[in-house]
């Protein structure tokens, strides 16, 4: 017992450090990267659910991160809502669609939904590109409001600490979910999707579900990037952003709780501290090696390597065949 | 009494017909042996009762219920469990957990009791948890509970599927070849359990090849070829009669 | 009127053949290795660089240029296996960690090639012909890129389909993928046949990327997504094991292009490749019911 409670003692410590970040550190860029970083996170965690705990692929999460960004800057400035409202219409616009995109995926699995989930990323791309009259196409969306308090826009620390509540808010709901029956029966789903339907798991309401809440979560992330940059562009929500979110999901560690969270972050930042050297023409590539060598060297990803350390400075000793979360 | 019904039951593969018109009742309480030579249709019928494949034409009267074209996880909650001839288990998934998730369909919790964690989660949780124990003890298995099934020897493998079809708490059980690639120990133990098991009231088919099982064991046997019917009967009834002996001719089993 | 409708024809089959000899590429991997590399479309890109690097930079004659970076791409391959595949493998990363990792290295290939060679497109020397001096036949002008292409992918399927029905290694390779186990039991050394794999794919696309480098220029969009999705969409058309089929979906698939960039809009041009997937997609599925 003391043990847990030392790991947990270690685990807010580390929590801590991490919000005091902004107060530490007072460049407005790196809080800037920060912010999007805990945006990407949210993401992640969502592709973490949909991947790694229920084994569905999605390589177009861009599309839902897109849907939510246009849907509550449209809804917001159209009809002059708070930005609150705006939020919720992009939850409940990608809620809808996430369950459509749950469709595909009653029939298909594996390469074949992928390539229907690339497909669907790239419909609604080309959609946000040519629908000029609602979304500004290729020129972008400009003038979208800013989050508010007490009369003024908030500040980019602020949005740090509001971002950082929102993606607690997502980890607690989607470790609440894993660990209980819904969550075994998602693992179930993935580890033998047949299996799991004769012995009575009704895996297509399932799938209904992790589809919609992965996909709300970008929705979410993309609604408060909206306000958060005050300007859109179709440039955000490309294919290669999805394929982006993917890599964050596995490098954090596809089947971990925080793998989200870690990837988001790592992800997003390591291409800035790659920038930041001098080397500027090689930073695109060295980012993409470097993810690549985390992707083979650790396939399951940073957060298992991480809980292990934690382990250890909290006199943890786990035999081996402790499975991590899932 | 029959509890299970198969009426003209018909399964087509482009121009291949693996279930031609197959009518067999299994009686209830008893063991009901489904045999026949190889490619005669027993696995595509186990798989036509399950709703893992959509007939061509026919139907299954489950209890007196049209189940016809019903989804697996509806003929499950309806009291129908099976195992695979090629044993399908949650590899990622503990062997406690392998069982634990096939009680999910008796939960009465919603998404919004495992959010708030409500008592009524935490009380079904609990018994749940203790039905699955209670189950991997029947089948000898409940001091590898956290283990992960590929890390059982085949046999426990077996006895683990079986386990989670009774999770359901079925009626009916349908057991596909459950003694393949067993060892001697091994099909014994199998052979026990199937005898348990109409001591619990359960109906059970058993699709197997091993003739000693099967006239060991069953009350019961229907006969497939081509995908029809054969015979019917008791073991030894079925043991003499002609067709059944040609179509086996050459297989060293009968 | 229909003098346009042979030309869009006849070079709506000929680009169509490449995305085919991708898509074949693509299935000939999947059916050995049973994976998805989405860095397959740098193989093309690679080719197209190299093969412009070697006959335009350093002079040398173009069948040898080709010879040379066809080779090269290949051995890109075995790296493939070695450093990605192999590493993996030993670490029980699964598909998706593959597909992963695949993903990085082709944006990994793309900013190399910036880095190299810049981001500005190059001209395609034209030993295809100039597109300027179409052959003139009545009143259809067709490009003799087109008939170019027709005559290389035509040697190549022939030379391809002797190496599978003449050659113990081309043999092997087909048991391989039709059933590993047994082919390990028949004493076919696998690991060997998927490194083959791997090049053989590699080289194929390189192939194919050398051939699309006159139509859409030595530049980044080789190696760019959408092609590569005609890649896969062919593949799918060649349901992941008929690679013949393949390059005839990626002939479809070139063909439709044209017609409804001749009587829709240009925009439409790609979406045209994501309505045949999900079309064969869901088709394939029903088929399978």
């Amino acid at each position: 017992m003391k043990k847990m409670n030392r790991k947990s003692v270690i685990m807010l410590v580390i929590l801590a450090a991490f919000l005091a970040i902004p107060l530490v550190d007072s460049n407005q860029y790196h809080i800037y990267m920060l912010d999007r970083a805990l945006l990407n996170a949210m993401i992640a965690s969502g592709l973490v659910a949909l991947t790694g705990l229920a084994g569905q692929m999605s390589l177009g999460h861009a599309a839902f991160y897109g849907i939510g960004a246009y849907a509550s800057a449209i809804v917001t400035k159209t009809f002059g809502v708070p930005v609150i409202v705006g939020v919720i219409s992009a939850a409940v616009l990608c809620l809808v669609i996430g369950m459509l995109l749950s469709i595909p995926s009653f029939k298909l699995s594996g390469f074949y939904l992928s390539l229907v989930t690339i497909s669907f990323g790239n419909i609604v791309w080309t959609v946000i590109v040519n629908w000029y009259s609602l979304t500004g196409g290729s020129l972008g969306l400009l003038g979208i409001q800013p989050i508010r308090i007490a009369g003024r826009a908030i500040t980019r620390t602020e949005f740090f600490y509001l971002a950082a509540a929102v993606l607690a808010l997502i980890y607690f709901v989607t470790t609440r979910m894993a660990r209980s029956y819904i969550g075994r029966g998602l693992r179930a789903v993935r580890d033998d999707e047949m299996a799991a339907e004769t012995a009575g798991i009704d895996t297509k309401r399932l799938k209904l579900l992790v589809f919609s809440l992965s996909a709300i979560y970008a929705g979410i992330a993309g609604a408060l990037y909206a306000h958060l940059s005050t300007f859109l562009s179709p440039e955000s929500f490309v294919q290669a952003e999805s394929a982006n979110f993917v890599a964050m999901s596995v490098v954090g560690g596809i089947r971990h709780m925080l793998g989200g969270t870690i990837g988001g972050l790592v992800v997003t930042m390591i291409p800035e501290f790659l920038r930041v050297k001098g080397w500027e023409i090689y930073y695109l590539m060295g980012s993409s090696l470097a993810i690549l060598v985390l992707v083979i060297m650790l396939p399951n990803g940073l957060a298992p390597s991480f809980e292990k350390f934690i382990d250890r400075l909290a006199g943890i000793d786990r035999k081996n065949g402790k499975r991590q979360v899932k | 009494m029959a509890i299970l019904k198969t009426e003209n039951l018909t399964r087509r593969f482009g121009g291949l017909v693996a279930v031609n018109n197959l009518s067999f009742e299994i009686p209830e309480g008893k063991i009901t042996g489904l045999i026949g030579p190889n490619g005669s249709g027993k696995s595509t019928t186990i798989n036509l009762i399950s709703g893992v494949l959509p007939a061509s034409s026919g139907s299954v009267e489950y209890m007196g219920k049209k189940i016809t074209g019903f989804a697996p996880h509806m003929v499950a909650r309806m009291g129908i469990s099976r195992t695979y001839q090629q044993i399908r288990l949650f590899e990622k998934m503990t062997v406690l957990e392998n069982v634990y998730v096939a009680r999910n369909l008796m939960y009465k919790s919603n998404l919004a009791d495992v959010l708030i964690g409500s008592k009524r989660l935490s009380s079904e949780d609990k018994a749940n948890e203790k039905k699955a124990m209670e189950l991997l003890e029947l089948v000898g298995l409940a001091d590898k509970a956290d283990e992960l099934p590929k890390n059982l020897p085949y046999g426990y493998r077996r006895f683990l599927e079986i386990a989670r079809a009774l999770a359901t708490e079925p009626k009916l059980l349908l057991l596909d070849e459950p003694a393949a690639g067993m060892n001697r120990d091994e099909f014994m133990e199998v052979m026990d359990l199937v005898r348990r098991l109409r001591a619990m009231d359960i109906s059970v088919l058993l699709v197997e090849h091993t003739m000693e099982f099967v006239e060991a064991v069953v009350d019961h046997v229907v006969v497939l070829n081509f995908g029809q019917k054969l015979a019917e009967g008791t073991f030894a009834q079925i043991e003499k009669d002609p067709q059944v002996i040609e179509a086996y001719l050459g297989k060293e089993e009968l | 009127m229909l003098s346009i409708w042979i030309q869009n024809a006849v070079s709506g089959v000929a680009i169509g053949l490449l995305y085919g000899l991708i898509g074949l590429g693509v299935v000939l991997f999947f059916q050995t290795t049973n994976l998805l590399n989405f860095a397959h479309i740098s193989s093309a890109m690679l080719g197209a660089y190299l093969c412009y690097m070697f006959n335009v930079t350093l002079h040398l004659p173009f069948v040898l240029a080709m010879i040379l970076a066809i080779i090269l791409v290949a051995c890109y391959g075995l790296l493939l296996k070695r450093f990605v595949y192999e590493p993996l493998a030993k670490r029980e990363g699964g598909r998706l960690e593959f597909i992963i990792a695949t993903m990085m290295l082709s944006v990994f290939l793309l900013n190399a090639v910036i880095v190299l060679w810049g981001g500005v497109p190059k001209p395609f020397p034209n030993v295809f012909g100039d597109p300027a001096k179409p052959l003139i036949i009545g009143s259809v002008a067709i490009q003799t890129h087109s008939l170019w292409v027709l005559a290389y992918v035509t040697v190549f399927v022939i030379a391809l389909q002797s190496f599978f029905t003449k050659t113990m290694t081309g043999k092997s390779l087909r048991a391989v993928a039709q059933n590993q186990g047994a082919a390990r039991l028949m004493g076919i050394d696998v690991e060997k046949m998927l490194t083959i794999s791997f090049m053989l794919s590699t080289g194929i696309t390189a192939l194919a990327g050398i051939l699309l480098a006159p139509a859409y220029f030595v530049s980044l969009d080789l190696g760019g997504g959408i092609i590569g999705i005609k890649g896969f969409a062919a593949a799918v058309v060649g349901r992941m094991n008929k690679p013949y089929v393949a390059l005839l979906g990626g002939v479809l698939i070139g063909l439709a292009e044209n017609f409804v960039v001749l009587y829709a809009s240009s925009v439409y041009r790609d979406v045209i490749t994501f309505a045949f997937l999900i079309l064969f997609l869901v088709v394939r599925k029903k088929a399978e019911a």
